[in-house]
Parts: structure tokens; C-alpha cells; sequence
């Protein structure tokens, strides 16, 4: 490398104007800063996933770790250009801070929108969250966008300002346990305490729940005119479990109510009375699987 | 006989409780049982008594003494045995006695349709003015108690501790203590562990008392004894710290560990059992093996009941077998002693028992 420029003596490199070591050093910062910010946070992915508990808060250190790498290369590059004295410094800055503030305003906001994210932590990496009309976990925070895998494995990429500005709700918030809401709806004539019960006994049997004074779980009623609704709340023992905890909720639930001549109601438009003594041919009206509220 | 000392509304007062037959383990839980058991003359209702433990073992020793010290008629009945012993409670508690029902874990099952059982016998329970004793497997009375709130039932709630490695110690070495040899006959892996310890701090001037935990590195053995860093250690004290730390304290499974190891009077190192490690598990095999700690021996069937998927039970089953953390005896599965631990260990890690 050529020792002239990195010490500052550009007078040299301006009048042979032989920048190519300089520019090879900063390819190199950088691409050696991708590679160490993706090493690091490929370990780290690796290493949450040996942990149940303390996946989430590991996953977390990501994208700090990434902006901390990113940083750092950016001021070395920055001293290997100018190598500027203290009011240099503060001069550029301002003038870069302006210049990047009328020009790549949108990009800045995303920028600083990720920034906050990771500060504030709204959501964390790990953390499944409902944002606009998307579901998912979030597999990365960067610094321009938030990306989030869906259940039928979609990834979404969302810029990091939209997030920022608008309403996100987290349903574990950095732990890996979460809770389910589950809707289940049964007909007028049906004995609702005992389906009340039923359902119940089938949360404490399902192996995706946890049940303890830390993470209680419920169940409740709610009758409408043609139909109960009854509204199961437990904790999952891993979000990632969701989906299949509340398959196997329906499941057993359906079953053990099937037996008690516990049956779902009719789809709405259809009158009670054409029914009445027909039950056990129609399904649930309506799936609810995700609940945030 | 020994003293109670007991602590209620901040006061202290003291017992004196006469055994009548040797107790082995758990005198003060004993005596403390005694004190709540109504006297001839006594018209109060008796308060129902659930007796708590990680394994069947030291709540059965408890049971057998209050058996013999009792002096009035005692019924004994055991929930392990038959499935299908009871079909309901009524009338169950007519006879004039005192009732002692052991592993009522074995009153549930976790299925839809399986807390019918359990639900009339707590019914039962609290409809009837006799006495009644009843054991249950820690982890299923924990369960019990987030589901269905079962402290509801029992006013008095006797937890029998895991011992520390002194008492365990003192239960071991029989009388004839000075005959058994014991013999360090491999290398011991005697490299640095990381520590997690408590430092208690009691502050008797602000009557404040208590601990910070930190971690600390030492040595694997040889730092057990204090001074003796490598330098040769006790061999006595060597497998006796491995066995507490194999058994987590639990007398059952320490007291297996520890007569399995000894041949003609000796106990040697190599015949400990190694640790289990804990391979990676699915939820269905943790719910398996969640079960199989919390009835201790539960049938194929029970097991079967719960998992609703035979396929997926027979490889839970194969799996947890392979990896050394459960066992079967006839139609019977439970943790191994050697994987007792690990599994209590790994399970309180999942939040599926604690």
C-alpha cells in the first residue's frame, strides 16, 4: 500500500494521482467488514438456535454487531482518505450530513428508522410481529430494511421508515414463548360449560403448551346470537410451535367435543331451525388462527 | 425424638415429636405430618395432606412411616397399579380410618375427557371428614397447579427436599461404614468447569437475607476438597460428589447409583455411570419424556393415551432409549438413574417442568 497516502501526504497522490492502493484498501475494508459482519452473524444464528430460551436475546446482538463492523470500517476509510484534523472533521460531517440529508433523504430516514429499531426495540430478531398486512418472524434487522419470513416462507422485505412510523405489535417481544389465541365456535344448543372444559383438558394435553404460574393459560365465552364463541389463550413453548399447536387444539378439541354432541354451528346465512337435529356435518365459519390483541 | 421448629405469624415456637420406629429420611416432614393428624377428641376437620417429591421413592418411605406411627386404623391405596382401578369415589371414604393415598398422579391423564378421574376424587376429597394423606410426583403436582390450581385442596403441602451432598452421605454409608472401600481406579477428567454458585449474604442488623449468585472456574475433582487442588483427593469424597451430582440429591436414585456400584464392599469410580447427554429433541419427544418424568412409571397405553399417535410414541420411545434417558421393565418406561439429572436439568431449560 502506498505508505504516502495513508499518512496523510496527499500531495504526493495528488500529483501522481495514483489512487489505486487507496481505492484496493478500501474495496478490501469493506469486503473484509461484509464477510466478518456475515461470519459473525452466521455464528450467532448457529448459536441461537442451541438455545430454547435465550435464542431470541443472542439473535438480538446482530444487527448491533453489523452497525458497530460498519462503523468502524466506515472511520478507517474515512482517516485513509483525509486523514483530517479535529475542525476538518466536525466540517465534513456537517457538509456530508447536509449534502445526504437533501439528496438520500428516504435512504437516511431508513437509515436512522433502523438505528432506532435496534435501540428502542420495538421487535427484536426472532420476535414474530404483524406489521400492515404481513405476519412473520423477523429474520434481520439492517440498516435500510426489516426482513420478515411468513408462514408459508415468504420473505418480506420492509423499509426500515415504514416500520418506524407505523404501528407494529410483537407477540413474544424477545422471548420464545408466545401466546396462541385460538377461536373455536359451537352451536346455541351446545353445552358450552362442558366444551368450556373439553377445551381446557385438550390445552394441558398438547406438548407445544407450557401451563404454570408464570404462564397461565384461559378459556373464554362469549355468546353471540346464533353462536358461542369460545376464545382459548395459552403459551406456546416456542412461537415457532403456533401453527401446529393450534392444529392440534382443533384436532383433540373437535374430537372430544364430537363424543358430547358438542357440534359447530351452521354458516351464517343458513336458519337454525333448517338444521336443528342435523348438526355435525358443518365446519367452524370462521378461522382465527392469529390473534394479536 | 427430635424438636420441630416451626414459624407461623412470625413466631417461633418448638415441638417435641417421639417416634415410635426408626425413620430413615425426613424426620421433621414426618413429625410435621403427625402434628396435623386429628387426635382422639379432636373435632376439627382434618386437613388434607399433599405430600410432594421428584420421585416415588422418598414420598414412599415417608408414607410407610406414617403408616407404622399412626395408631388408628390406616387404608392404604395405591393409584400405580391398575389403570382402571376406580371407576368413581363415591363412598370411597366411608370407613372410619385414616386414608392414605399414594401416587395420585396416576388420576390423570393429559387427553381430553382425562381429568374426569382426578376431578371426582378431589370432589370426594373435600366431601368427607376423614383424614386423608395423599403422595404425588413433584412435576405433576406442579403441572396440576398451574391447570387446575390443586394447592385449593390441600391446606397442608409437605415438599420433600432433594438432600445436600452431607446428608446424602449420612443416608448412604450404612452401619458397617468402615468396611466399604472406596477406590479412584481410572484418570479422572480433572480439567477447569465453569461454576455457577450463590454467595449468601445475611445482613442480621437490617434482618435482610440473601443471595448472589456468580460463576466461579475450578477444577472438575480435585478442587472439591477444600485445600486439596491437585493434590490427591479423598476417594470417598470423589464418588460421593459424583453420585450427588449424578442423583441431583434425590435418595432413590442416589441410593441405586450407589448400590450398583459397590461389589463386595468395594465401590469403584469406573462403576459410577456415566452422565446421559441430552440429544437434540423434538417437541414430541420432550412431551414424551415431560410424561414420563411426571408419572415416573407410566404404561405404553398412558403414554399412548396422550401422544394419540402410535407412530410418533414408538420413535419418541426409540429415541429417548438409544440417547440412554429412559428405560423400560416390562410394560413400564422411566427415566434411568444415569439420565435423571440431565433430563430434570434439560426440562427446567424448556420451562416443560420446573
Amino acid at each position: 500500500m502506498n505508505e504516502s497516502i495513508l499518512t496523510g501526504t496527499t500531495e504526493n497522490a495528488a500529483i501522481t494521482g495514483d489512487y489505486t492502493a487507496l481505492v484496493l484498501y478500501i474495496i478490501f475494508l469493506y469486503a473484509f467488514t461484509f464477510i466478518l459482519s456475515w461470519a459473525v452473524g452466521r455464528f450467532l444464528q448457529q448459536f441461537s438456535e442451541l438455545f430454547s430460551k435465550d435464542r431470541v436475546t443472542i439473535k438480538m446482538m446482530i444487527p448491533l454487531i453489523k452497525i458497530v463492523f460498519y462503523c468502524i470500517a466506515t472511520w478507517f476509510a474515512f482517516t485513509a482518505i483525509l486523514d483530517p484534523s479535529y475542525t476538518e472533521t466536525i466540517a465534513f460531517f456537517g457538509l456530508f450530513g447536509a449534502g445526504l440529508g437533501l439528496g438520500l433523504k428516504d435512504l437516511l430516514a431508513n437509515i436512522i428508522g433502523g438505528i432506532v429499531i435496534i435501540f428502542e426495540k420495538p421487535f427484536q430478531v426472532g420476535d414474530k410481529v404483524a406489521f400492515s398486512d404481513y405476519y412473520g418472524e423477523v429474520s434481520d434487522i439492517g440498516l435500510r430494511t426489516t426482513r420478515l419470513v411468513t408462514p408459508s416462507d415468504d420473505v418480506v422485505t420492509i423499509p426500515n421508515f415504514q416500520i418506524f412510523t407505523s404501528p407494529v405489535s410483537s407477540g413474544n417481544f424477545g422471548s420464545t414463548a408466545m401466546m396462541v389465541v385460538t377461536d373455536l365456535y359451537i352451536d346455541t344448543n351446545s353445552d358450552y360449560s362442558r366444551a368450556q372444559i373439553l377445551v381446557r383438558e385438550t390445552i394441558a394435553s398438547s406438548p407445544y403448551v407450557i401451563i404454570s404460574n408464570d404462564f397461565p393459560y384461559t378459556v373464554l365465552i362469549h355468546s353471540f346470537p346464533f353462536y358461542h364463541r369460545i376464545r382459548a389463550k395459552a403459551y406456546v413453548t416456542d412461537h415457532r410451535y403456533e401453527f401446529e399447536y393450534q392444529s392440534d387444539l382443533y384436532q383433540r378439541a373437535w374430537n372430544a367435543m364430537k363424543n358430547e354432541n358438542i357440534h359447530p354451528p351452521p354458516y351464517p346465512g343458513v336458519l337454525m331451525d333448517d338444521l336443528s337435529g342435523k348438526g355435525g356435518l358443518i365446519g367452524n365459519p370462521v378461522h382465527k388462527g392469529i390473534d394479536m390483541s | 425424638m427430635i424438636h420441630i421448629y416451626r414459624n407461623q405469624n412470625g413466631d417461633s415456637t418448638t415441638q417435641t415429636c417421639i417416634l415410635g420406629n426408626d425413620v430413615p429420611l425426613y424426620e421433621s416432614r414426618v413429625c410435621e405430618i403427625l402434628a396435623h393428624i386429628r387426635k382422639p377428641g379432636d373435632f376439627r376437620t382434618p386437613p388434607k395432606i399433599a405430600i410432594i417429591s421428584p420421585t416415588s421413592y422418598s414420598r414412599t418411605i415417608v408414607a410407610d412411616c406414617l403408616s407404622r406411627e399412626i395408631s388408628i386404623l390406616v387404608r392404604n391405596i395405591n393409584f400405580s397399579g391398575n389403570e382402571t382401578l376406580l371407576p368413581d369415589f363415591e363412598g370411597f371414604f366411608d370407613e372410619h380410618a385414616v386414608y392414605i393415598c399414594e401416587e395420585c398422579q396416576y388420576l390423570y391423564e393429559r387427553r381430553p375427557h382425562g381429568f374426569d378421574l382426578l376431578r371426582s376424587f378431589l370432589s370426594s376429597l373435600v366431601t368427607n371428614s376423614r383424614q386423608v394423606i395423599t403422595t404425588w410426583n413433584q412435576y405433576s403436582w406442579n403441572f396440576l397447579c398451574g391447570f387446575l390450581h390443586i394447592e385449593r385442596w390441600f391446606p397442608i403441602v409437605i415438599t420433600l427436599p432433594l438432600l445436600t451432598l452431607p446428608e446424602l452421605k449420612q443416608y448412604l454409608l450404612p452401619e458397617r461404614k468402615d468396611e466399604i472401600r472406596f477406590t479412584i481406579d481410572i484418570d479422572l477428567d480433572n480439567t477447569l468447569e465453569f461454576v455457577s454458585k450463590d454467595l449468601d449474604v445475611n445482613i442480621a442488623s437490617l434482618n435482610l437475607a440473601f443471595s448472589i449468585p456468580y460463576i466461579t472456574i475450578q477444577r472438575r475433582y480435585a478442587s472439591f476438597i477444600p485445600l486439596l487442588a491437585d493434590k490427591e483427593a479423598i476417594p470417598e469424597e470423589l464418588i460421593f460428589r459424583e453420585i450427588h451430582r449424578l442423583s441431583a440429591g434425590e435418595p432413590g436414585i442416589a441410593r441405586e447409583i450407589f448400590q450398583n456400584a459397590m461389589v463386595e464392599e468395594e465401590i469403584r469410580f469406573s462403576r459410577l455411570p456415566k452422565p446421559s447427554q441430552i440429544p437434540d429433541l423434538d417437541a414430541i419427544d420432550i412431551f414424551v419424556l415431560t410424561l414420563i418424568l411426571m408419572y415416573e412409571s407410566p404404561v405404553y397405553s398412558r403414554l399412548n393415551e396422550s401422544v394419540n399417535d402410535k407412530a410418533m410414541l414408538n420413535s419418541s420411545l426409540y429415541r429417548l432409549v438409544s440417547a440412554g434417558l429412559i428405560m423400560r421393565k416390562e410394560d413400564m418406561w422411566s427415566v434411568s438413574f444415569e439420565g435423571f439429572s440431565s433430563v430434570v436439568e434439560y426440562l427446567k431449560q424448556r420451562r416443560m417442568i420446573w
